[in-house]
């Protein structure tokens, strides 16, 4: 416990902090741009789908940039505790304040008299952000390249807005046409994604074998 | 044309740290060495030689050149960081030829002096090794043979030899003194056997301050006849430990042959001995106190 | 130095994932979008839609606002506005609205009573009919009675408009911007053939394909240059040479713009390239016409519109980056991405969006109409990104002398 407490803190104050400010920057900022008062349900699911997703992005990927340099990733690698199990304290972490500013801000537009559905926007935005994300963290673990990691999902993001028609399940806006089903295919993509990322970082780090 | 580089009052604050504090000295052409403990101020003054960071207080010169002239003295300087790396995808040749142009070196240029300095740091057959493969010796010489690659008058090494083995070490050092036969060498260093072997002239920094400036001699001279040296039983080196400046110690079975500072004979049995500069070196840096010793 | 320095950042991106996941993008976004699309056919007399056209004619202004006004009123529901491009209801108070309803009086210069007892007279002979095919058919016993009087001027009504729009908000569909979309008007088939000579004898054909082409990859151009910005800055962080280079002879100007021409270079190449692809399908359509076609048309339509774009956003990350040496300018390009895109009000505008909008093929007179509009706004965002690369250029001339340090407050103690 004692342990898991010293990584977070550590994680929170070197790494997690500058993105979290961005993550909230962009919650707060949303009212700016964004009507949140008396929305309908598909009104709601696009900010869900095409705005607040981008949390995702913001705080999933971070995850592996700590060990970035390869003397660092070896000097973790080289100590008893496994450098999963801080890449999974990591992500938990991150997971967390999605969650929390997700619920906050759905919390937010129902006070603001906008009709949806509370455990199914929920669910919207954790599958997509947790794509978005996960894919990027995918990325990163496979090519180590932190730029390359953030490019990859957000042109998928972009390139979504051009239709559904090339994207089949893993379209990320249905939920504006009122399709739900996608929404799982999403949250699994995204759950195998983050596991993958982690699984192949430990490789990468036990055999100092680096793609790129 | 002037071959020396001049300091005259430098201070370099970070914040409300003083890195250095008002060091005058000149260095001279050949090999300089810059001693010093870890924190001393080694590095802020070969960046400010560098133009990499600005004296705040005083005056530099290079060549007869103010420093504040970066263009110029960028010219005239090569610059070995500490942490010499590279692009890791770049492989040796197209490394050196990138930091040629970077040298403002022509196309010309850079075919005839390319081949030459890699043949001269022994990497004639590492054309195409990633910087990323590279050893850590490899990358430090691929380091220096950059640092020269313009012909500088004046070539800065930031602790050279850190992180070499002894084989890769001494080559390194044989190659510097061969590139300081025709210009200024400065190299930083907190190993004194670096120096000892190399440099003609030296200064040491303490705590941002210029503690000694002068040649080898001189700083030997120092210490000449406060070295002693005794056989002693395991329980009196202790005592010697606590009373006396201990500068090496071999064990022999249950005795001790111990090296120690003292201004007179100690004690019996001990026996006055040739300082050498790692003796004098840290004869220097604990008797002499705040003391500048410039000759 | 210059050229040869320029080569080596090229030879550099050809080794880059970045680069060729960026091609690769480019022509995935190419063919998904503009691949396969309409040729330019002659209209055929006789026919019953050529499509819709924006009247320039003041009055059909003035009317279609005023009609689409009083409707969006009297349905009492919240007014639409995209500040930008999401949707922002508005609400209005009491007030608001009492003000709105004398801007509407003032307009068709009737009292309240008077155009809302109108209203009721015009909607009581208003039915809409659905046939088995959906296709409905309006039947109006009554005209539409509020129009705008015949002596007002357009200015009045400008000013008027004015008073509106700021009522309800920015984004909304009164802006001044927005005016003409209220007056859309079938197209006869003389201004069809209109158009269509003017494809062929104005544009080139080419012209026409150039300009759909701009408006396509414009959107992915403002966004992909972000990454390689970013990711040029943080290569040297990452590689530990900052220092190396700091300390050579090289100018700050010839480094800095040799990276940034390195990948503006590397950027628009491909993009030029691409061009051939539409370019092919022009030279097809003007040989069929029996037309000469203007060879150079995409290399100036994507120099004149493209390459701002470019400019402005490497420059935008390449500051940024240089600044604060960390990820902050991906995630800033994303929302000046966001807002540029959303915000653009219809899909043939200009305005001062960063991604200006042409979508459609043709429409010769109206892209002459916004031709001012888009040059000053490319001059603009080339400016910007000329004063960007100043701001750039000043922040690697400080960091060389040591005064600035990463943008970050930690300072390492020299040894």
């Amino acid at each position: 416990m004692e342990k898991f407490l010293k990584i977070s803190a550590v994680n929170f104050k070197y790494n997690l902090l500058p993105h979290l400010l961005v993550s909230m920057l962009l919650c707060l900022a949303a009212p700016l741009f964004i009507g949140t008062r008396n929305l309908d349900t598909y009104q709601v699911a696009k900010i869900m789908e095409a705005y607040l997703c981008l949390l995702g992005i913001i705080l999933l990927i971070p995850v592996f940039i700590p060990d970035m340099n390869k003397d660092i990733r070896d000097l973790i690698a080289s100590k008893r505790m496994p450098v999963y199990s801080l890449h999974i304290i990591r992500t938990l972490w991150a997971l967390f304040f999605l969650v929390l500013m997700s619920l906050a801000f759905l919390g937010v537009l129902k006070g603001e008299n906008c009709a949806f559905d509370f455990g199914e926007m929920f669910y919207t935005v954790m599958a997509n952000a947790l794509f978005l994300g996960g894919m990027g963290m995918f990325v990163f673990a496979l090519f180590d390249q932190a730029v390359f990691a953030y490019m990859i999902p957000l042109v998928y993001y972009v390139i979504n807005f051009g239709g559904r028609k090339h994207f089949g399940n893993f379209y990320l806006f249905s939920m504006q046409v009122g399709h739900f089903t996608e929404k799982h295919y999403l949250l699994a993509g995204g759950l195998i994604f983050m596991a993958g990322a982690v699984l192949l970082r430990k490789i990468v780090t036990s055999f100092s074998f680096v793609l790129s | 044309m002037e071959t020396e580089i001049r300091l005259e009052g430098v201070c370099k604050y970070y914040g409300k740290k003083q890195a250095l504090k008002d060091v005058t000295m000149t260095i001279p052409s050949g090999m300089f060495g810059l001693l010093g403990r870890n924190g001393a101020g080694k590095t802020t003054l070969m960046k400010i030689l560098a133009t990499l960071h600005r004296a705040d207080v005083g005056k530099v010169s290079v060549c007869g050149v103010d420093v504040k002239n970066s263009a110029e003295i960028r010219s005239m300087t090569g610059y070995l960081p500490q942490d010499f790396s590279m692009y890791g995808n770049m492989g040796v040749y197209e490394a050196m030829d990138y930091l040629g142009t970077l040298s403002g070196l022509s196309k010309g240029e850079r075919k005839k002096r390319i081949p030459e300095l890699l043949e001269k740091v022994n990497l004639s057959h590492n054309y195409r090794t990633k910087v990323k493969a590279m050893s850590g010796g490899m990358r430090r010489r691929l380091g220096i043979a950059q640092a020269i690659l313009n012909n500088p008058k004046v070539l800065i090494v930031d602790e050279p030899t850190a992180g070499l083995d002894p084989e890769e070490r001494v080559r390194f050092r044989n190659l510097l003194c061969e590139i300081a036969e025709e210009r200024i060498v400065i190299l930083s260093t907190h190993i004194v056997g670096d120096v000892e072997a190399t440099c003609e002239n030296i200064a040491v920094l303490d705590e941002g301050s210029l503690k000694f400036a002068g040649t080898v001699e001189e700083l030997l001279n120092m210490a000449e006849g406060r070295i002693y040296t005794a056989e002693v039983s395991r329980m009196e080196l202790e005592k010697i430990k606590k009373d006396y400046i201990v500068t090496g110690m071999l064990t022999k079975g249950s005795m001790v042959d111990v090296r120690f500072v003292s201004e007179e004979k100690p004690f019996e049995g001990a026996k006055n001995c040739e300082p050498n500069v790692e003796d004098a070196y840290l004869y220097l840096m604990n008797e002499k106190g705040g003391e500048t010793v410039c000759l | 130095m210059l050229i040869s320095l320029i080569k080596k950042e090229c030879s550099m991106w050809m080794k880059s994932i970045v680069f060729y996941a960026y091609v690769i993008i480019l022509i995935v976004f190419y063919v998904s979008q503009l691949e396969g699309g309409e040729l330019i056919r002659k209209p055929e007399p006789g026919g019953d839609d050529y499509g819709y056209i924006y009247s320039d004619d003041e009055n059909i202004i003035m009317n279609g606002t005023l009609k689409d006004l009083v409707c969006d009123f009297e349905s009492e529901r919240d007014f639409a506005t995209y500040p930008v491009g999401f949707y922002k209801s508005v609400t209005l108070s009491e007030g608001e609205r009492e003000q709105l309803a004398s801007c509407i009086s003032r307009l068709c210069k009737m009292s309240r009573e008077e155009w809302e007892q109108a209203l009721v007279e015009y909607s009581a002979g208003y039915s809409v009919e659905y046939d088995e095919l959906g296709r409905e058919t309006v039947e109006e016993k009554v005209p539409w009675p509020i129009v705008v009087p015949s002596d007002m001027t357009y200015e009045e009504f400008e000013a008027i408009m004015e008073e509106v729009s700021d009522i309800i908000g920015p984004g909304n569909n009164y802006e001044k911007e927005n005016l003409k979309e209220h007056a859309e008007v079938k197209m006869t088939y003389e201004q069809a053939l209109l158009e269509y000579d003017n494809i062929l004898y104005k544009d080139k054909v080419s012209g026409a394909y150039a300009r759909l082409f701009c408006d396509y990859i414009g959107i992915i151009l403002g966004l992909l240059p972000v990454f390689f910005g970013t990711a040029r800055v943080l290569k040297d962080k990452r590689s530990q040479v900052k220092e190396v280079v700091y300390a050579k002879k090289a100018g700050t100007a010839a480094i800095v713009c040799s990276r940034y021409l390195g990948i503006v270079i590397m950027i628009f190449l491909p993009v030029l390239l691409l061009s051939f692809l539409p370019m092919s399908k022009a030279v097809f359509v003007a040989k069929t016409a029996g037309v000469k076609v203007d060879y150079l048309a995409f290399v100036k339509y994507a120099a004149g519109w493209l390459l701002p774009t470019v400019l402005f956003v490497t420059a935008f990350s390449y500051a940024i980056t240089e600044l604060t040496e960390g990820f902050l300018a991906i995630l800033a390009g994303m929302v000046v991405w966001f807002t540029a895109l959303f915000s653009s009000v219809t899909l043939q505008w200009a305005g001062w969006n960063l991604i200006p909008r042409f979508n459609s093929l043709g429409e010769y007179n109206l892209f002459l109409y916004l031709r001012p509009q888009l040059v000053a706004n490319r001059i603009f965002y080339t400016v910007l990104a000329l004063m960007l690369l100043g701001l750039t250029l000043t922040v690697y001339a400080l960091k060389r002398k040591g005064v600035l340090k990463n943008g970050k407050v930690s300072e390492n103690l020299g040894s």
